[in-house]
C-alpha cells in the first residue's frame, strides 16, 4: 500500500464516520474479537478467549486478521465487535471505533517504535545511518512499523522510496525483527513492546539484531469497539479488560502478554501518533528528526 | 657353467603351455587348502561387489529423490512466486522458499538447500539465504560455483515433464536446477535458482552403507564359513584318496576299492587307482619271476659244466669197462639221470640265450624224452612226426625248445587218460610249424583267444604265458585252438636269416 492508497483508505473511513446506530448482539451469537499479530502465540489467544466468555458470560469468537486495515474493514462492515489495534490505525478510524481500554505495559500507555538492524552492524545510531538499506515495515498502517520512520524521513526531505535501496511489508511486528535478523532486510521498523518481549524470550531472530534508535513514546495499541456496539456491551468489554488484574486468569492472561493491566484510555495519548498522521496526510509541517527519534 | 638346481632341468623341459600357467600365483598348500580358500575368497568378493553395486544404486536412487523433490518444489513455487513478485512481497517470497529449504534464522547457517529469486532487474528479490544472496542486488554465484566440477545433466530427460526448467546441474556439492517464473500471462517476472547440498541425502547414504557394510560383513562372517566346511567336506573323500595313497599296506587297496563304489569323480578316479595298483603288482611279480629265472640260469650255467664232466666220465666207463647186470642197471639209471638233469640245464640256459644256437631235429626227441615221466603219470602215448631235414635249422634252439617242451607237458597234462599227445613238426613257407594235438577238455577262452603274451595268469596257464613270451621274444607265435574235443597248440616261427 502507498501514500495515495493510504489517504484513500482514511478519506473512506472518514465517510463512515456518520452517527451509527447502535446494535446489540442477537441472542445466543459470539461476541467477534479481533487480534492482528500483537500476539506472539497462540497460548494468548486462548487465554484470552477463556478470560472474556467466563467474564462476558457469552461466547467469544477470536478473529485473527492479517492487517489493520482488514481488521478495520471488518469493524466498519460490522464483522467484529472489538479489536486490538494500533494506535495509528485508531486515529485513522476514529469515525467508527472507540477506545475501550489500553493496555498497560509497566504500567503504562506508552510504547515506543525501534529502529533495528543487523547485531554486527554497530556503527549505525541513527536512521541516517540507514540509507540505501533495504528496508523491512511492518504495515502501512502501523504506527512503530510504518508512520514513524516515514515522518522521520519527512524531516530530512526524503521519501521511503528515494532514502531505501529496497523497501517491503511483513504485515507482522515479529517478522520484521525476522526478516533483520535473517538478513532478508537491512534494518527495519518494529514496535518496541514486540522486540523487548522477543529478547526477553530470546527469540533467535532478535537476538540477531540490535537497536539504531528509539522513537519517543506514542499511545500503546488499544483495544477498541466499534463505535454502533450496544453501550452496555462495550462498558461490559472495558470493564471486564480493566478488572482483569484482580483475578487469577486475568492475571495469567496479563502475564502471558507481559503487560501489567488494562488502563481507562483517554483520547489525548494518541495525539502525537495523530500529529505524526497530519504529517503524512500533509496538513502538518514536518516535525525535526530529534522530535520523532530520541535515542538508542 | 652353472651349478642349476635339480628341479631347473625339469624347468627348463616343460611346454609353453607348462610355462604359462607357472607364471600364475601359485597359493600355499596343497587343492584341499587352495580350493576352500578360493571360494570362500569368491563368496566375499561376490559379497563386496554387491554390497558395491547396491551402494552405488543407494546413492542413484537418492539422487533421483532428490531431483523429485526439487521438480516438485518448483513446481509449488511456480505457482506461488510469480503471484508474489508481481505484489512486490518480498517477505512472502522469502517466506515461500524458506517453507521448503528452512530458515537461516533457525537452522545452521549452510543449510541443505537454498532458493534464490532473481527479479526482472537481474537483482535478487528475494533468496532464502539473505547473507549470501542479499534482496536488491546483483547476485554473486560464487558459493554454489564449483570450476572444474561442472556438470550438466541430459536435458531431454526433464524437458518433457518439467516444461521451463533446466536440467539438473552438478557444480560441485551442490545440485541446482533453474526455471523460468512466468506470470499467468506468460510475461517472464523472474528466474528461480533452487541449488540442493549433497549434504541433503549425504547422511541417509552414509546410513545405508552402514546398514549395507554391515550387512555383507554379516553375510561374509556366515557364508564364508559354510562354503569353506562344505567345500573341503565334498573334499573329504579325495583326502581319503590322497591318504590312502600315501600309505603302502593293505589300507590302500581297501580304501580305493570303498571309494571305487561312489557314483562320482572321486569315485572314478579310485577306481583307476585300484587298476593301477593291480599293474604296479603284476609288475612286482614279474619282477620277482624274472630274477628267479636270472637265478636259475646262472644255477643252470653252473651245473652244465660239471654234469657233461660227470656224463662224459660215465660213458666212457661204460664203454671201456666190465661191470655186472645191477651195477649195469645202475649205471644206466645214472646216465639217464644225468642226461635229464643236463636237458633241464640246457632248457634253462635258454631262457637267457635264445640266439644260442639252431634247432636240430635231435632237440624234438629230447623232449619226448622229458615227458616221459609225465606220459607214465598221466597213462599218455605220445606219436610224432618230425619233417626236418637232418641239419640245423634256423631257429634259436633254447625258446623253441622251453616252448615245445611247455606245451607237450601242458597237452600231456590235460590230455585225457590213455588217449595220445600228437607232436607234428615240419618246415612250412619259411617257417618253422609245431603243432601238438591232445584230446581233452577246451582250455579256458582267455587263453584261447591270446596270441601274444598277456598279463602274468594268476592260477593257471602259466606254462602257455612263458612260451608265447619266449616265442615272441624270437619272432615267434603260440596259437589254440579246440574242436571236437582235440585241443591244438601251433607254434610259427620264421626262420632266422644269415
Amino acid at each position: 500500500m502507498n501514500r495515495r492508497d493510504l489517504l484513500g483508505f482514511s478519506a473512506s473511513l472518514a465517510l463512515s464516520s456518520l452517527p451509527l446506530r447502535a446494535q446489540t448482539l442477537p441472542r445466543g451469537a459470539a461476541f467477534r474479537f479481533g487480534v492482528t499479530d500483537v500476539f506472539l502465540h497462540d497460548g494468548a489467544i486462548h487465554l484470552l478467549q477463556d478470560y472474556l466468555q467466563s467474564r462476558l458470560g457469552m461466547p467469544v469468537q477470536i478473529l485473527q486478521k492479517s492487517s489493520y486495515q482488514e481488521a478495520l474493514e471488518a469493524l466498519r462492515s460490522d464483522e467484529m465487535e472489538a479489536a486490538w489495534i494500533c494506535g495509528f490505525p485508531y486515529v485513522v478510524a476514529r469515525g467508527f471505533v472507540r477506545l475501550c481500554a489500553q493496555p498497560g505495559w509497566h504500567g503504562q500507555p506508552w510504547y515506543r517504535s525501534y529502529l533495528i538492524t543487523g547485531a554486527a552492524r554497530t556503527q549505525a545510531h541513527s536512521i541516517v545511518d540507514l540509507r540505501g538499506d533495504v528496508f523491512a515495515f511492518d504495515d502501512p498502517l502501523s504506527n512503530s512499523g510504518y508512520l514513524v520512520p516515514v515522518v522521520a524521513l519527512r524531516a530530512l526531505g526524503q521519501t521511503p522510496q528515494s532514502f531505501f535501496r529496497r523497501t517491503f511489508y511483513t504485515y507482522s511486528l515479529h517478522k520484521v525483527v525476522e526478516a533483520v535478523g535473517s538478513g532478508l532486510a537491512d534494518s527495519g521498523t518494529v514496535d518496541g513492546y514486540i522486540w523487548e518481549v522477543l529478547m526477553k524470550r530470546q527469540s533467535q531472530a532478535a537476538l540477531k539484531t540490535r537497536i539504531v534508535a528509539k522513537s519517543r513514546h506514542y499511545g500503546f495499541p488499544p483495544v477498541v469497539t466499534r463505535k454502533n456496539l450496544d453501550t452496555a456491551l462495550h462498558t461490559r468489554l472495558q470493564s471486564v479488560l480493566l478488572s482483569a488484574k484482580n483475578d487469577v486468569q486475568g492475571r495469567g492472561l496479563l502475564r502471558s502478554l507481559d503487560l501489567q493491566d488494562f488502563l481507562l484510555p483517554q483520547e489525548s495519548w494518541f495525539d502525537g501518533i495523530a500529529e505524526l498522521a497530519r504529517v503524512l496526510d500533509g496538513t502538518h509541517s514536518p516535525i525535526p528528526l530529534s522530535a520523532i527519534y530520541a535515542s538508542a | 657353467m652353472s651349478a642349476a638346481p635339480p628341479g631347473d632341468s625339469e624347468r627348463t623341459a616343460t611346454t609353453p603351455k607348462a610355462v604359462r600357467l607357472r607364471v600364475l600365483p601359485e597359493l600355499p598348500g596343497g587343492l584341499l587348502l587352495r580350493l576352500p580358500l578360493i571360494a570362500a575368497t569368491l563368496v566375499a568378493l561376490a559379497a563386496l561387489l554387491m554390497a558395491a553395486g547396491l551402494g552405488l544404486l543407494t546413492r542413484q536412487y537418492l539422487i533421483e529423490d532428490v531431483d523429485a523433490g526439487a521438480y516438485q518444489a518448483v513446481t509449488a513455487w511456480d505457482k506461488s512466486l510469480p503471484i508474489l513478485i508481481q505484489q512486490d512481497n518480498v517477505w512472502g517470497a522469502y517466506e515461500a522458499l524458506t517453507s521448503v529449504t528452512g530458515d537461516q534464522v533457525a537452522s545452521p547457517p549452510q543449510g541443505a538447500s537454498l532458493a534464490v529469486i532473481v527479479g526482472p532487474s537481474d537483482q535478487v528479490f528475494a533468496s532464502s539465504d539473505p547473507k549470501l544472496f542479499p534482496t536488491a542486488q546483483v547476485p554473486v554465484w560464487t558459493p554454489l560455483w564449483a570450476p572444474g566440477s561442472l556438470r550438466v545433466n541430459s536435458p531431454l530427460s526433464v524437458a518433457s515433464a518439467h516444461p521451463g526448467l533446466s536440467p539438473p546441474i552438478q557444480s560441485g556439492n551442490w545440485r541446482i536446477y533453474i526455471g523460468a517464473l512466468r506470470a499467468d500471462s506468460g510475461a517472464s517476472v523472474g528466474t528461480l535458482v533452487y541449488a540442493v547440498s549433497d549434504a541433503l541425502y549425504r547422511q541417509r547414504l552414509t546410513s545405508m552403507t552402514w546398514w549395507v557394510a554391515n550387512v555383507t560383513l554379516l553375510a561374509m562372517a556366515v557364508f564364508a564359513p559354510i562354503v569353506w566346511v562344505l567345500t573341503r567336506r565334498m573334499l573329504a573323500p579325495l583326502a581319503r584318496l590322497q591318504d590312502a595313497m600315501a600309505r603302502s599296506d593293505d589300507a590302500t587297496r581297501r580304501i580305493s576299492a570303498e571309494l571305487a563304489a561312489r557314483n562320482d569323480e572321486v569315485g572314478r578316479l579310485a577306481a583307476a587307482f585300484g587298476r593301477l595298483l593291480e599293474q604296479a603288482e603284476r609288475a612286482r611279480r614279474a619282477e620277482k619271476l624274472a630274477a628267479a629265472g636270472a637265478l636259475a640260469a646262472a644255477t643252470a650255467h653252473e651245473i652244465n659244466n660239471p654234469l657233461g664232466g660227470m656224463l662224459n666220465a660215465l660213458r666212457t666207463a661204460k664203454r671201456f669197462g666190465q661191470f655186472d647186470a645191477t651195477t649195469g642197471q645202475a649205471i644206466d639209471l645214472l646216465d639217464r639221470g644225468l642226461e635229464q638233469l643236463r636237458s633241464i640245464a640246457q632248457t634253462l640256459l635258454a631262457q637267457t640265450r635264445p640266439d644260442e644256437r639252431d634247432l636240430l631235429p635231435k632237440d624234438f626227441t629230447d623232449l619226448i624224452e622229458i615227458i616221459q615221466p609225465c606220459q607214465h603219470e598221466r597213462d599218455v602215448q605220445v606219436q610224432y612226426r618230425i619233417d626236418l631235414p637232418n641239419a640245423p635249422i634256423a631257429v634259436a634252439a633254447g625258446p623253441m625248445r622251453q616252448a615245445t617242451l611247455n606245451i607237450l607237458l601242458n597237452a600231456c597234462h590235460a590230455a585225457l587218460p590213455g588217449s595220445t599227445v600228437e607232436l607234428d613238426v615240419d618246415l612250412h613257407g619259411g617257417a618253422l610249424c609245431v603243432r601238438v594235438h591232445n584230446r581233452g577238455a577246451a582250455p579256458p577262452a582267455a587263453l584261447l583267444a591270446a596270441v601274444a603274451p598277456t598279463s602274468i595268469p594268476e592260477e593257471s596257464g602259466f606254462g602257455l604265458w612263458e612260451s608265447r613270451r619266449l616265442l615272441s621274444d624270437v619272432g615267434g607265435t603260440l596259437r589254440l585252438a579246440h574242436a571236437n574235443g582235440i585241443t591244438t597248440a601251433t607254434i610259427d616261427i620264421p626262420l632266422r636269416r644269415r
